[in-house]
């Protein structure tokens, strides 16, 4: 599914990724841990395709075509999902009309019919009840005045509605309580299906005992220094990064 | 003067006199607006007598063409409109105390000259103690034949005391037009007033002088939606005169090609407990040119009073200009204040947000525009006047790339 060979990247004329090499395939689960600053969210930034990140060398394929010819709505309506680490709150924009208008746009460009407003609201309750958020949340705008655990589980929520094919979590547990990050966890394990595959950035063992990675990966100094299983991060929750440099 | 009652004609005087020794200077209110090029024309009407291009009129309007009520008011009872000759004359409800008296005569020259120049203009008083809840909508046009000079506008309105209502003034030029309006709104005690102003004036050159005296514990809500305009210079002078007074200015302006839109709000608190909120919102596409000045006075018999200013300026192209300036003049330690102003392009990472869920960047950066513009629309408490101008900024919107 998303191929990265000898991937090196940067903002701002610095460099921040040096030869990256990962390979997702569908129904993998894959987590990337890795200190402050070591090129995580860029790496999750590059597949979504925020601006101002530059790719300098290598490939970044998604279903065998090139992501840096595709705009941002295009990658995300062939099935690419990041939920953000800072979602950001715009005001005035409502929550369910952003969310129909994005999940009809992705639903037209596969060809699906859109939903009407009628049916919308009925799915979009039903899932706002999955990830522990109320109705109120049909009239607020998008991010607005959101705690930073409403944050995330408006994230998850955009999640189960758009329903893409590579979901990239970037620190999608970070700022969650305990029974928040349950919600959350049980909602990803049960969308995590073998027709999609995720990637998981995270800092913390905790989301790991809710969800069953297949590999984890840890990143320092832009590099991919080691991969393993689901033992590795416990060890890096225990010991912390010393121990690989 | 012909025909003028003589308090007008006096009053016409006093202003031609004060004319005589006025020296137009670019203050800080004009500072942005040039208007070297009209400095030579008339002031004089140019009457135009064949208005009978259309006569189906709604009558749920009232309608207004160059300064001549064009239909009976038979919808609404309680509003009684007079030509300002006549009720002056008349003293109608007390109006000789309030006629040119809202609005200082030496505030600027184009109020002097729609003064010294006063051919005609209406007086509009709604009755005490009546709540109505539809809105009323007046409408008010120009037209003109040779544009060698400003086209005198004048309306007086009074609203008695205990009176609450929406009023939708409507002012609609598709033609080219030179105007120069004074609009004098004057609040008795305990009055709540919703005043929409729904301005498209693509071809227009306009200097408005908008003034309002607000009594105690009456409210005045304004809402200017301007659509576009050739030259646009509005001032308004508020005053909030009595214990509790408050004023909310909403205002929007739309601009594209070389539009260009000078606000000029002044709110003088004049008593204690009052409240002034002005917000102004502003979408600049094209070479359009945007100003906002707003000067609020809290003097020093206003205690517990609060004045809030807030300019935010949304700017889609790189030609566009904006100037914007909150003021506040505070002589009382016991107030609320603030003041705020931004200018700046669609959010980046809003946009991008909206993208990276599937919405193309042009549909994502309508949305950003709309919720832009909403938070002024929501301040409009009824959802059909809402809607209307809705659907006008949206037709605006279409051509945002």
């Amino acid at each position: 599914m998303l191929k990265i060979k000898n991937l090196s990247a940067g903002i701002n004329n610095k460099t921040i990724l040096k030869n990256i090499n990962l390979e997702i395939n569908k129904g993998e689960f894959h987590v990337i841990m890795g200190r402050n600053g070591t090129g995580k969210s860029t790496l999750s930034n590059l597949i979504a395709g925020k601006e101002g990140y530059i790719k300098e060398g290598g490939q970044l394929l998604y279903n065998n075509k090139n992501l840096n010819n595709m705009t941002p709505e295009e990658r995300a309506t062939s099935g690419i999902f990041m939920s953000f680490q800072y979602p950001v709150a715009i005001p005035g924009v409502n929550s369910m009309h952003f969310l129909r208008t994005a999940v009809n746009s992705i639903r037209k460009s596969q060809g699906h019919s859109e939903y009407d407003p009628a049916k919308f609201i009925k799915i979009f309750k039903k899932n706002l009840s999955i990830v522990g958020l109320d109705e109120s949340f049909t009239k607020r705008a998008v991010n607005d005045g959101f705690s930073g655990g409403e944050k995330k589980r408006f994230e998850i929520l955009q999640m189960l509605l758009i329903e893409p094919k590579l979901i990239i979590l970037d620190e999608t547990d970070s700022g969650l309580d305990i029974d928040a990050l349950k919600i959350i966890s049980v909602a990803i394990k049960k969308f995590k299906s073998k027709n999609n595959a995720f990637l998981l950035i995270t800092h913390y063992y905790r989301i790991l005992e809710y969800l069953d990675p297949d590999f984890v990966h840890v990143l320092l100094n832009g590099k991919i220094i080691k991969s393993g299983d689901k033992k590795l991060a416990l060890k890096l929750e225990k010991e912390g990064y010393g121990w690989l440099e | 003067m012909v025909g003028l009652n003589n308090l007008l004609k006096t009053t016409s005087r006093k202003a031609l006199k004060i004319l005589k020794n006025y020296n137009f200077s670019y203050n800080e209110q004009w500072k942005y607006t040039n208007i070297d090029n009209y400095k030579n024309f008339s002031f004089t009407e140019n009457i135009i007598n064949d208005l009978d291009n259309n006569k189906n009129f709604n009558d749920n309007e009232i309608i207004i063409i160059n300064n001549i009520l064009q239909n009976k008011n038979n919808v609404y009872p309680f509003i009684h409109i007079t030509s300002i000759n006549d009720a002056i004359k008349k003293n109608l409800f007390g109006c000789k105390d309030i006629f040119n008296q809202i609005i200082p005569l030496d505030k600027n020259h184009f109020i002097l000259y729609n003064t010294a120049y006063f051919n005609n203009g209406n007086y509009l008083y709604f009755e005490k103690n009546h709540t109505i809840e539809n809105p009323i909508c007046i409408n008010n046009s120009i037209k003109q034949k040779n544009l060698t000079s400003f086209f005198n506008n004048r309306l007086l309105f009074h609203f008695g005391e205990n009176f609450s209502g929406k009023i939708i003034l409507k002012e609609k030029n598709n033609h080219e037009v030179l105007t120069n309006i004074v609009c004098e709104v004057y609040l008795e005690e305990n009055t709540n007033v919703n005043f929409i102003i729904e301005s498209e004036k693509h071809k227009t050159t306009q200097i408005l002088n908008f003034g309002s005296t607000i009594n105690k514990n009456a409210i005045l809500k304004i809402h200017p939606i301007d659509i576009s305009g050739k030259l646009i210079k509005n001032n308004y002078f508020i005053n909030l005169k009595g214990k509790n007074s408050q004023c909310y200015y909403n205002g929007l302006n739309l601009l594209n090609h070389s539009n260009h839109i000078d606000n000029y709000i002044e709110v003088n608190h004049n008593n204690k407990h009052t409240i002034s909120h002005t917000n102004q919102k502003n979408i600049l596409d094209g070479k359009s040119k945007g100003i906002f000045y707003s000067k609020a006075t809290i003097n020093k018999y206003s205690a517990n009073s609060e004045a809030h200013q807030k300019n935010n300026n949304l700017i889609l192209s790189n030609k566009s200009i904006v100037h914007s300036n909150p003021q506040l003049m505070i002589y009382n330690n016991d107030v609320q204040c603030s003041h705020g102003s931004s200018t700046g392009e669609v959010d980046y990472d809003a946009l991008f947000y909206l993208r990276s869920r599937g919405i193309s960047i042009q549909k994502a950066k309508k949305m950003l525009v709309h919720a832009f513009i909403d938070e002024i629309i929501d301040t409009i408490d009824d959802e059909n006047i809402k809607n209307n101008i809705q659907d006008k900024i949206y037709t605006w919107i279409k051509d945002v790339n």
